[in-house]
């Protein structure tokens, strides 16, 4: 959800952008990505609309929606938390 | 609102999910090119950049799998896409398929069917206020149920810390006259509490106050729904009218809600009932039936005990009390007291029919279930979780069960219509019978669970079992699997024990049916019709003018064309009777025991136009009338018992206290007849001269002369001719009554034998299924055997000998059933003992020789078998 909180992307862009984002450390099969934002299109976080690409083809656009932008922060603040929490834990000991 | 957006979800998803296939396709094709473009960008030749990005897009299928697997409704499209399967299998199979459809079917027709009659009519709560609290008060004479008489009413309205109120009645014959025809209707006197003791009011007006059973106010008549609307079409100003009734003027004071149809269907009309003088001291005869409200809290039990301590008390207050007990009785125990064993034995039968259908279902779906396994093993190898094995075994099921099901729904309720259209006029509650949910509930899941369970368990076991030796057993086996065929021949032999005692049944309720036909009654019922009627006292209030009355009736009908002979007798044969105790006179001229007989009060020509035979002295005529000595006819079984070897005529008796108690002279002997009944061997029988002992009920017995009856109109015509004010009643020839006298045993039987002719069927296609099978299965042995020099016969011998052994055990089984079950049916059969040995012989021979040929079939197959074929097929 991160990678289109600021603007709208299509599936292989998303790929893209989370390989790069990751530094190539989370490469996961790029087709389990589908299923995944089906799930968040269905939880009303994101929404999709096809509309046409740079290379002017037929795309479904993902965007971030005010449910999924109130989520993403959520998230954000528990893994921050609990990143916070590990790394504390994992460096005092 | 969450759960119906989430519902909104399932179905869209189920009817876009074409399109949302086709949008995830469109969109990873597209991730796939641009992919492949971007390898390619990198410098990668054409193939090779799409083949990296194949790579790591990794399984375009699993991404579609996994999507779909996500969706909202996924479990309802994939039970969909079962069913599907399964009718598709089932296609393949039709001879399974209409096998599992018509066991179905027949289960639970008969199941549902049988069940909603003894719901409606044993168990449904009457329709009255609290029901539980309503019971029927009985005088109890050497443990007979009598009607007890006003004054124990009386009695028991002075124990009010068990009984609220308690309320008395008698039918009543009510001649309407005015408007159209005189109609006689179907009334009830009754004391004016019994509405309120039932807990129901009028529908429209009121019911009776408590002061209108004096002389002079009770003068008012109720009406029943159906009367209000089919003779005085509904008019809702007919409270307060005068209506014309046994020649006196009563003022309608209400009409009955639709509902009420107490003491029986019958009724039409309630008056208040006004007691003589001196019933309370009572001198009279038991004539009432009495119907009591428990007081809150008191039970059964206790209402009992408190009546027979209050009856002893009375044995010493009244003389007609002495000997006698007293006992209560739920009412709705009390409505149905007749029918429970006719109902109880069908109940029996029909469980035992589902028992036989239940374990053929099995088998079936076990048969089916069994050639499946190793496609089960093999697709829990190939990754299919438990859960869609199971969903799959049950979607298979699901149409055989599904359609099974709503064909015996339809069939059950073809039935019940049919059985309350033609059930005998005497079935009390019939009006209460029809299908009902829960019962339809019941039914469906007894047999639904069976064959879920059923087919379920070849997924079960294919777990259990590793794939490895599921898949050898499947295939390769030379002799069946022990553990399968061994249950599966259980269930066979279960079937064949429980439809032998159904067969055991029917034989003895065939017999006893045949045995009831040929019941002499002692009189010639063809060609005799018969029609009641009930004097008006108010238009003849003497004796001497009744009988009058009824000899221009009897003169009236002689004349019309084609009669043979005409009289009157107070109760037609075959219909009850009334009994009387008097006393015979002993050898030395004093006064025998007190001996109960049945009295009859006939006109001269009685014995005659029924074709009674006179054996000794002669008939009654015209001068044996009030002005002479009281004389008697006797029949001869008096004659036996009372005078054995003597002559009967000329002998005395006392008459009945109540009747003055003075000697009548035996005049003649006549053959003893069927009076209640073909299968009641009735009391001693006394008949008196319509002269000399003058009844206000008759019925008009008339003999044809010619073959056909004798016109009904023609009869009434000429009754009506004597007094236009003369209304009559059910109308019927002899043969017709007896006929209805046996309508319940007919039926009975028919039921009991059709249940067993389809169990009989069940079994053996169920013998059939299993040998059947079981030579597909042992194929290879037998072709084995045969190359080894067996011959045809006897690998034949063998497989009937399987089909046969089942049926032994069973029918092993089955006789221990069938002794404990004809037990109940002592009360049903007549002129055959329950444990009559040619029944049970009869069936298991037939069950056996069913069983044999059901065998020999398949077993034709067997002996036929050529080796070579066999272990080429190898």
């Amino acid at each position: 959800m991160r990678t289109i909180a600021t603007e709208a992307l299509h599936g292989w862009a998303i790929a893209q952008r989370i390989q790069l984002l990751s530094k190539d450390v989370l490469k996961v099969n790029q087709g389990s990505l589908y299923p995944a934002l089906q799930r968040l299109e269905r939880h009303g976080w994101i929404t999709a609309d096809w509309g046409v690409s740079d290379a002017n083809r037929r795309a479904r656009f993902y965007r971030l929606t005010a449910a999924g932008r109130e989520r993403l922060e959520q998230e954000r603040s528990e893994w921050d938390r609990l990143s916070t929490a590990i790394s504390l834990v994992m460096r005092t000991a | 609102m969450r759960a119906l957006d989430h519902a909104a979800g399932v179905l869209r998803a189920l009817f876009r999910n074409e399109r949302v296939d086709a949008d995830l396709a469109e969109e990873m094709r597209f991730h796939l090119d641009r992919e492949t473009e971007a390898n390619i960008a990198r410098g990668m030749p054409p193939q090779a950049a799409y083949r990296a990005a194949r790579l790591t897009f990794g399984s375009i299928d699993a991404a579609q799998e996994l999507s779909r697997d996500d969706r909202p409704g996924e479990a309802i499209r994939r039970m969909a896409r079962d069913l599907r399967f399964g009718v598709r299998l089932l296609r393949k199979s039709p001879v399974f398929a209409i096998a599992g459809i018509v066991i179905v079917a027949l289960g639970i027709g008969a199941a549902t069917a049988i069940f909603s009659v003894v719901y409606g009519v044993m168990l449904r709560p009457l329709t009255f206020q609290e029901p539980e609290r309503l019971v029927s008060v009985w005088l109890l004479r050497r443990d007979a149920r009598n009607y007890p008489a006003a004054a124990d009413a009386h009695a028991l309205r002075d124990l009010p810390s068990v009984f609220e109120d308690v309320a008395f009645f008698e039918d009543e014959n009510l001649n309407l006259v005015g408007d159209g025809d005189p109609q006689r209707l179907q009334g009830a006197s009754v004391s004016p509490n019994l509405f309120s003791v039932l807990g129901v009011s009028a529908a429209l007006g009121r019911t009776f106050t408590n002061d209108e059973d004096q002389a002079g106010l009770n003068r008012v008549v109720l009406l029943s729904d159906a009367l209000w609307r089919g003779r005085f079409g509904g008019d809702r100003a007919i409270v307060g009218r005068q209506l014309d009734i046994n020649g006196s003027l009563y003022t309608v004071v209400g009409v009955m809600p639709p509902g009420f149809q107490y003491p029986s269907s019958a009724h039409s009309a309630w008056v208040p009932l006004v007691l003589e003088p001196g019933e309370l001291t009572r001198q009279a005869t038991d004539n009432y039936r009495v119907v009591a409200r428990l007081a809150p809290g008191v039970s059964l039990e206790r209402a009992r005990s408190d009546v027979t301590a209050l009856a002893e008390r009375l044995a010493t207050t009244y003389q007609g009390n002495a000997e006698a007990g007293m006992t209560v009785d739920s009412m709705l125990d009390d409505a149905v007291r007749d029918v429970r064993p006719a109902l109880m034995l069908l109940l029996g039968a029909v469980s035992f029919l589902v028992a036989v259908a239940c374990m053929n279902l099995s088998n079936l779906f076990a048969a089916r279930a069994n050639a499946r396994i190793g496609e089960f093993g093999l697709r829990l190898a190939l990754g299919a979780s438990r859960k869609r094995l199971i969903s799959q075994a049950i979607a298979e099921a699901a149409p055989v069960l599904l359609l099974g099901g709503v064909l015996g729904v339809i069939l059950a309720a073809w039935a019940v219509d049919m059985f309350v259209a033609t059930a005998p006029a005497r079935l009390p509650r019939a009006e209460s019978i029809e299908l009902s949910a829960p019962i339809i509930g019941f039914s469906l899941g007894l047999l639904v669970l069976t064959g879920l369970a059923v087919s379920i368990a070849p997924a079960v076991q294919a777990w259990k079992s590793d794939f490895t030796s599921i898949a050898k057993d499947g295939n390769r086996s030379s002799t069946s699997g022990r553990g399968r065929s061994s249950s599966r021949r259980a269930a066979v032999a279960v079937q064949i024990a429980f439809a032998l005692p159904l067969l055991v049944g029917a034989s003895l309720l065939i017999q006893s049916a045949i045995n009831v036909t040929q019941v002499d009654v002692g009189f010639r019922p063809e060609g005799v019709t018969t029609l009641k009627f009930e004097v008006a006292r108010s238009k003849y209030p003497s004796d001497g003018e009744v009988a009058d009355y009824y000899a221009r009736l009897v003169e009236a009908v002689r004349a019309v064309p084609g009669v043979a002979s005409v009289s009157l007798v107070n109760r037609v044969p075959l219909s009850g009777g009334q009994t009387n105790p008097v006393h015979f006179e002993t050898a030395s001229g004093t006064a025998g025991e007190l001996t109960t007989v049945d009295t009859r009060t006939v006109t001269p020509e009685y014995f005659a136009t029924l074709g009674i035979r006179l054996i000794a002295g002669r008939g009654f005529t015209e001068q044996d009338d009030a002005d002479a000595p009281e004389v008697a006819i006797v029949d001869e079984r008096v004659a036996r018992t009372m005078w054995p070897g003597e002559m009967a005529v000329g002998k005395r008796f006392k008459a009945p206290a109540w009747r003055g108690g003075g000697w009548v002279n035996v005049i003649g002997v006549v053959g003893h007849i069927r009076t209640s009944g073909l299968e009641i061997d009735p009391a001693p029988q006394v008949y008196w001269s319509y002269r000399q002992w003058t009844q206000d009920r008759m019925a008009l017995a008339v003999r044809s002369g010619t073959i056909s009856d004798v016109p009904i109109a023609a009869i009434t015509r000429a009754v009506r001719s004597v007094d236009p004010r003369q209304s009559v009643y059910d109308v019927s020839t002899m043969t017709d009554i007896i006929g209805d006298s046996q309508a319940q045993r007919r039926l009975t039987t028919l039921l009991i034998a059709a249940f067993s002719g389809i169990a009989l069927l069940l079994a053996a296609v169920g013998i059939y299924g299993v040998v059947s099978y079981g030579v597909t299965q042992r194929i290879r042995e037998f072709g084995i055997r045969v190359a080894l020099g067996a011959t045809g016969r006897t690998v034949s011998r063998l497989v009937v000998w399987q089909g046969v052994s089942m049926a032994v055990l069973g029918s092993v089984i089955g006789l221990v059933l069938a002794i404990a079950a004809t037990r109940i049916m002592a009360n049903v059969v007549y002129g055959v003992a329950p444990t009559d040995i040619t029944s049970f012989l009869g069936a298991t021979t037939l069950l056996l020789l069913v069983a044999t040929l059901a065998s020999y079939v398949p077993s034709r197959r067997a002996a036929a078998i050529d080796p070579a074929v066999i272990l080429r097929a190898e």
